[in-house]
């Protein structure tokens, strides 16, 4: 599934606990927000390419 | 709240739409809990704003290595055209990125009404650049002594 989809999927949820935990709401939402403005890939290979960079700039620290 | 708990909500919102047929959602929703590597009990708002930085970097080294193509193009129309249609057609650029690298090449304003209008500003620049190029070699040629 693209993860475009899957933040509106967070957004609604996030509505669930607005009244209740609205620490997770908030982070439901930022999640919800990163993934939408992320693009249109699928979600085990923008997963995968967020590992990649992080190994990238890891190892770039390093360096 | 710890990144757990934010763990915890995927995995339920997952059972969730699971139980109601959607298997593709149910699995993606698992597939995120990829993104939060590391301390668990680190808090949440950290490793988002982790996240963000990470996906940040991205955009801004693609948004350079555009900028760096369109630069290097000089006054060469094929380079120009060839960097400048992909851009046009990468959607991981969007508006925001189009400006940046607008900015960056036409060293003018940093925002356009739509991300159309920005292609258009740096194709612009590129045919007043190539134009000007081309007028200093007929002047070049011209120049005595």
């Amino acid at each position: 599934m693209k993860i475009s989809q899957l933040g509106r999927i967070l957004q609604r949820a996030s509505v669930m606990h607005t009244s209740g935990d609205s620490e997770l709401a908030k982070a439901l939402v930022e999640l919800a927000e990163i993934l939408k403005k992320s693009g249109d890939a699928e979600a085990i290979a923008f997963v995968q390419r967020v590992s990649k960079l992080r190994s990238v700039i890891k190892s770039k620290e390093v360096s | 709240m710890s990144v757990k708990k934010l763990l915890e909500s995927l995995d339920g919102l997952g059972a969730i739409v699971e139980a109601a047929g959607a298997k593709k959602a149910a699995d993606g929703l698992r597939t995120l809990k990829g993104l939060f590597g590391g301390d668990s009990n680190r808090p949440a708002a950290e490793a988002l704003d982790e996240l963000r930085d990470v996906l940040d970097s991205e955009k801004l080294a693609e948004r350079g290595a555009y900028l760096k193509r369109l630069v290097d193009a000089g006054t060469d129309e094929v380079k120009f055209n060839s960097a400048i249609d992909e851009l046009e057609k990468d959607k991981r650029m969007g508006k925001e990125g189009v400006d940046a690298i607008a900015h960056g090449f036409t060293g003018g304003r940093t925002k356009w009404p739509s991300r159309k209008a920005a292609i258009e500003a740096l194709r612009k620049k590129f045919a007043e650049r190539a134009y000007q190029a081309s007028k200093m070699r007929i002047v070049e040629k011209y120049k005595v002594g």
